[in-house]
């Protein structure tokens, strides 16, 4: 006997989704037979946007791309135009931009505890993490006036100098976020439950890993050693000392492990960098924005975000606006094509597990 | 004889005592989950209506009373308005059977008064209370299946048969966790079964104490609570059968949740816990009557009390099984675990 199939619209508003986009599914009883994604309800356009604005004034726009985690966006746009005009970034500068994008990872992987444990029906952990990733966006506040869209790193460096005292601050705001996890181990991924909703759930195929194109902690947690941060570094990651964690599970646990093991990497990135910042210049004086022209060329460049590399094709036909801007992130492929396989075959409590494992961040699918 | 001295009055009367306490006992026991989840969570929780938020229950009935009523199209009405009703009377009936106290020896002032010798706050004393209450806390499927059928949503649909399925498993394990007490009492009156424990708890017997564990387990799935709260699993269903409900009749189902929370706590306290009986050096010790009969009520009342809080505490401190896990764990753990302990009971009543 065939057994019947039900279409279930999930979304593009449902608690269970980490944000506007709907999971067309086929399900017979609570297995998934079919899972199509339609994204569409976030499209903001901003591609088309940045090419009828000058130069400075993208800045602004390539933040709201994605929302928990602005920097590395500014990061890529802020280097693809250092690079077409061969532009020196001050040392200084590059150690406190690889402080706000590692600040920025932590903020990210705190919001992704939440979202992961809330998706198991575990509503603590949410309230935990993010009342904690207010202190980081605390500094942000302090150091950039923008608790989430910072618009701080500008080409040939960074708006602001740091405050004062404010190193002792991001140490402090270290040294609680290190005790927390333990909270947090104790909370999440020492349950035992939650360890056996995880264990062997979502589970990638690692033969098709590479070929799909997965990046960040879910090609990690397939075994494979890839960061750009290591592969291609960019700013100062070559003079600091961390490792990238790998898994071999394939499944939610596995990613799960390796964010958690990030988190402490960052950790540590953060207060070598604070010990090793030197003094100097902040800032390579850009020219008046309004007549700001960038030589005409083209540079892929590309960021370890928490969610995996971050792309930015940048092309510029020597005007002061930017001819095209492609943004390749990590969530089209994770949320689209790789959720779709996953969903194959999985129960529909595991979907949005799944999604929220993937760091599947609709507006950043659509731009 | 009076009016006032007929026996139908003072049924009337514990009714209305039981109906005012189980009603408020449910609309603070939502406040008393806020304001515990938001100190497991490191939050406030509402505080600003009175004292303590001691008010915020009675803003909650006003906004859900005043809540513009809502139908989803093409819902059968009829259907969709009896489940919340069922809901609810079905954990009212509840406790209609539970003996809160002792039977009381009334004074002779108070014996004129009332026309009876004795007074216990007992609705009724059905002799077989223990299969009452599951009885009639078996009927609750109906209100959440009706919810779920009459909603017209199959988001609704998915988790009512989900909780269908669910409470008729555990329900199983449940009947089976309390035949131990049942052997060991050889009553179903939950007043012999109290009474019975005067010295000893069942949970400190051996198959008392291996029940009380499937027993445990039980409610929490029997009571759609966390680990178990799949038909209300909001990353999945939205909120699972009363999506579609608001107003009114959603403040129905919220509060049978509760009462049926309060009403399991109890009767874990009168199954396990050994109810309002005083050991003998307690009750030896204090020399006034009612003194004691007040420290055993108090002490009733704290037992349920600690299941009461138990229910929060783990509410927000486990993520939920998935549904294959859930219906394993039914089968494959509870049921044969139950079997095992009744036989284990069985052996220790023939050797006893």
């Amino acid at each position: 006997m065939r057994e019947k199939e039900t279409t279930l619209y999930l979304g593009p508003q449902h608690p269970g989704i980490t944000g506007n986009m709907m999971v067309k599914l086929k399900v017979t009883g609570d297995t998934i037979v079919r899972a199509e994604t339609h994204v569409g309800y976030l499209h903001r356009g901003f591609e088309k946007l940045m090419e009828v604005r000058n130069w400075m004034q993208v800045f602004p726009i390539v933040c709201r791309i994605c929302v928990p985690e602005p920097d590395p966006n500014e990061e890529n746009l802020a280097r693809a135009i250092e690079i077409l005009e061969g532009r020196e970034v001050p040392e200084r500068a590059q150690y406190i931009r690889v402080m706000v994008l590692e600040l920025a990872r932590l903020a990210s992987y705190l919001l992704w505890f939440g979202g992961q444990s809330g998706s198991a029906g575990l509503y603590t952990m949410p309230q935990w993490s993010v009342g904690d990733r207010d202190y980081i966006l605390d500094l942000f506040e302090e150091l950039t006036g923008g608790r989430v869209y910072h618009m701080y790193i500008w080409a040939g460096g960074v708006r602001r100098d740091l405050p004062e005292g404010f190193a002792d601050k991001v140490l402090r705001v270290m040294d609680y976020l290190e005790k927390r996890l333990k909270h947090y181990d104790n909370l999440m991924l020492d349950n035992s439950i939650f360890q056996k909703r995880a264990q062997g759930v979502g589970v990638i195929d690692r033969e098709k890993a590479l070929d799909w194109g997965i990046v960040g902690p879910p090609l990690r947690g397939c075994g494979f050693k890839h960061d750009v941060r290591i592969d291609d570094p960019y700013l100062v990651y070559d003079k600091l000392q961390f490792e990238v964690p790998t898994e071999t599970g394939c499944d939610v646990w596995a990613r799960a492990l390796v964010r958690r093991r990030e988190f402490e990497q960052s950790i540590s990135i953060i207060r070598q960098i604070m010990e090793k910042m030197p003094g100097g210049e902040f800032y390579n004086k850009v020219p008046n924005p309004l007549h700001w022209k960038v030589p005409a060329g083209d540079v892929y460049v590309k960021t370890e975000s928490a969610r995996g590399e971050f792309g930015y094709y940048v092309v510029s036909d020597g005007s002061d606006k930017p001819r095209r801007v492609h943004v390749r992130g990590p969530a089209y492929v994770h949320g689209i094509t790789l959720l779709e396989h996953l969903l194959q075959g999985a129960n529909l409590a595991d979907v949005s597990f799944i999604m929220n494992s993937l760091g599947t961040c609709p507006p950043e699918m659509e731009r | 004889m009076a009016w006032y001295q007929t026996e139908i009055f003072w049924v009337i009367v514990k009714v209305a005592v039981i109906l005012f306490v189980i009603l408020t006992g449910g609309a603070y026991y939502t406040l008393a989950e806020r304001r515990w989840a938001a100190f497991f969570q490191m939050r406030l929780g509402p505080n600003r209506a009175g004292f303590w938020g001691l008010l915020q229950p009675l803003a909650d009935g006003i906004k859900f009373i005043l809540k513009m009523e809502t139908f989803p199209r093409n819902a059968d009405l009829f259907l969709f308005m009896l489940a919340p009703v069922i809901s609810t009377v079905t954990s009212l009936m509840l406790w209609g059977a539970i003996p809160f106290t002792p039977i009381i020896e009334l004074p002779e002032a108070a014996q004129k008064i009332t026309g009876s010798k004795s007074f216990i706050l007992q609705v009724s004393n059905p002799n077989a209370g223990v299969l009452y209450m599951f009885a009639v806390s078996s009927l609750a499927v109906y209100g959440i299946l009706i919810a779920g059928w009459s909603s017209n949503n199959k988001y609704s649909l998915l988790a009512s048969v989900r909780a269908t399925a669910q409470m008729i498993s555990y329900e199983l394990s449940l009947g089976l966790s309390i035949i131990p007490i049942i052997l060991m009492t050889g009553s179903l009156d939950l007043y012999t079964i109290i009474e019975t424990q005067k010295n000893s708890w069942f949970l400190f017997t051996l198959p008392g104490f291996l029940a009380f564990w499937i027993f445990l387990v039980s409610i929490f799935a029997e009571s759609n609570r966390m680990p178990f709260d799949l038909a209300e699993a909001e990353s999945e269903l939205i909120v699972g059968y009363h999506t579609e409900y608001g107003g009114f009749k959603f403040a129905f189902f919220m509060i049978s949740e509760y009462m049926n929370l309060i009403t399991l706590s109890l009767l874990a306290a009168i199954l396990f816990l050994g109810g309002w009986t005083l050991p003998d050096f307690i009750s030896s010790a204090i020399s006034n009557v009612w003194l004691q009969h007040a420290a055993g009520i108090g002490l009733f009342l704290l037992k349920a009390f600690f299941f009461v809080f138990l229910f929060v505490w783990v509410r927000w401190s486990v993520p939920r099984f998935r549904y294959d896990q859930l219906m394993d764990i039914g089968w494959k753990v509870m049921l044969p675990a139950s079997l095992v302990i009744v036989f284990i009971a069985g052996i220790y009543v023939y050797l006893k």
